[in-house]
């Protein structure tokens, strides 16, 4: 714990490359996500193939992924960044996925019958009315994020993971603790206030 | 104005045995109230569907004052012109009652303070007051006033047609016959043309200028309630609307069907609604022991007379 409240600036660098590079990865996966989910939902061949696909990504432990992903784009942040993004499509498409299916019939008819364009059901009904649903998929992304992110110190991308692998090398017990309590905090901190933005989003629906 | 034509329309669906339309002719004209009555599965909500171009005929047309829907009119510019009511009320669960409200004023690109009086005029109309619905959610109020809302929204761009699908379906019988009074009402002043879809035949004779029965994709019968109850074309359409239980046909027709207009002043004896049925009338004749009744609109204002002759001419 000292190691901290003694190195501040070193623990403030490494958080905000953590934050960086979690919620840079989140933003990205969830740009990517949103219209993927969008184009697959209602085709329920190509959604099975998809998520199928999704799915079996997800189950590649992470230091595998980011050796495979080294030689295309280097020992750098940019392989753990698309690592990571990787990593959350399977749960933020599945969440779109989910959150558009659990629309009523009935208000996507009404939106059409009454004259809304394709983008303007989307962005007035649709993405509105699965945001609770989208960003639930979110928290857990980003603390999927986080603590796969901790790994990336080992391809360059710093991090909090940093103070663990130097802890580990040096045999510096309150480097790895430091490191893992902060890395926790983080990913809780992450969690409740997430949380809070579904719950406010989430009022008026019910 | 809004008169709609269907020239021999017909819809099939993939992989069905007969088609769900067979051959559809059917005028209807302007301000009128037309109820489309059958049973489940016999085209009524399909034929509603076609004219804001959910579905689409596989042959045949549809002209609203006289121009075919589907030669070069656009087809997002078509519904808005249109107001819709659906079952489910079809209310954005994320919008207060305002944005609900002005969803179609928004798309039409209206000034903010033409949408926003126009909401408060609407709420008005079907009587939920402004101030105590406006900010609410569609979660936070009862199903018949969701569904007052329902007909508030499709009425907010100021369409000469409406579309109504089993607006009523979900609501409790009490409430049901409320809001079918209040939209008899709301009718009275704006006289627009109203496509109305219902199973329930009690709703069609209430609400109705002119009823289609439709059977199995075809149009059994086109006529006025009085028509439809009196001269029914075939044991279908006796069986479906009750034809010979007589009593029951006085409970389903309103006095102001077969009322005689007032042609003078006239002396004025006891009074009775518009829209109260015959059953009522005949009641009321025989307590008040008159000759006569007074049939008056909403303000008390003397429309017409009836008298035990109508009532005994006016059935079967």
């Amino acid at each position: 714990m000292s190691y901290i409240f003694n190195n501040p600036d070193i623990i403030l660098k490494l958080l905000w490359e953590h934050i960086v590079l979690a919620i840079g990865a989140l933003l990205i996966a969830t740009v990517i996500a949103i219209p993927l989910g969008y184009y697959i939902h209602g085709k329920q061949k190509l959604t099975t193939v998809v998520l199928g696909i999704l799915g079996t990504l997800y189950t590649i432990p992470s230091l595998v992924l980011m050796i495979l992903l080294l030689p295309l784009f280097g020992l750098n942040a940019t392989t753990v960044v698309v690592a990571l993004v990787i990593y959350c499509q399977i749960i933020l498409v599945r969440n779109v996925i989910a959150g558009l299916d659990a629309i009523e019939p009935g208000i996507m008819e009404a939106a059409q019958g009454m004259g809304m364009t394709r983008a303007q059901q989307f962005t007035q009904i649709q993405l509105p009315l699965i945001l609770p649903v989208l960003i639930a998929g979110m928290r857990l992304s980003v603390v999927v994020a986080t603590a796969i992110a901790t790994v990336g110190a080992m391809f360059g991308a710093g991090g909090l993971g940093t103070l663990l692998f130097n802890g580990i090398s040096q045999g510096r017990f309150d480097k790895i603790i430091s490191g893992s309590l902060t890395v926790s905090l983080l990913a809780i901190v992450f969690n409740l206030s997430l949380q809070y933005l579904e719950k406010r989003l989430g009022k008026p629906l019910s | 104005m809004s008169t709609i034509r269907f020239e021999k329309v017909v819809k099939e669906f993939a992989g069905m045995v007969r088609p769900a339309l067979n051959g559809i002719d059917l005028t209807v004209d302007s301000g009128q109230f037309i109820v489309l009555l059958g049973p489940s599965g016999c085209g009524k909500t399909t034929l509603l569907k076609m004219v804001n171009r959910l579905h689409e005929p596989t042959s045949g047309d549809i002209l609203i004052d006289d121009q075919s829907i589907y030669n070069g009119m656009d087809v997002i510019h078509l519904r808005r012109k249109i107001g819709y009511v659906i079952q489910q009320t079809g209310l954005f669960p994320h919008m207060t009652v305002e944005e609900n409200i002005s969803i179609v004023p928004n798309l039409m690109k209206w000034p903010e303070e033409k949408t926003k009086s126009r909401v408060d005029e609407l709420l008005d109309m079907v009587a939920l007051p402004p101030n105590e619905f406006r900010e609410r959610y569609p979660a936070q109020m009862s199903g018949g006033q969701q569904q007052r809302v329902g007909v508030a929204r499709a009425l907010a761009g100021d369409p000469d047609l409406i579309l109504m699908d089993e607006p009523f379906g979900a609501i409790d019988a009490i409430t049901r016959t409320d809001l079918q009074d209040s939209l008899l009402k709301l009718q009275r002043q704006l006289r627009k043309t109203i496509l109305f879809v219902t199973h329930d035949v009690d709703e069609a004779l209430r609400l109705a200028d002119k009823i289609a029965i439709l059977r199995e994709g075809q149009l059994v019968q086109y006529g006025t309630p009085l028509q439809i109850l009196t001269q029914p074309n075939d044991d279908f359409v006796s069986e479906l609307v009750g034809a010979d239980d007589i009593v029951r046909q006085l409970g389903q027709i309103r006095v102001e069907t077969i009322m005689e207009p007032l042609l003078d002043g006239g002396p004025i004896k006891q009074t009775i609604y518009q829209d109260e049925s015959l059953r009522v009338a005949l009641s009321d004749l025989v307590k008040s022991k008159q000759d006569f009744l007074t049939v008056v609109d909403s303000g008390k204002q003397p429309l017409g007379t009836i008298t035990y002759d109508n009532i005994r001419n006016s059935v079967g």
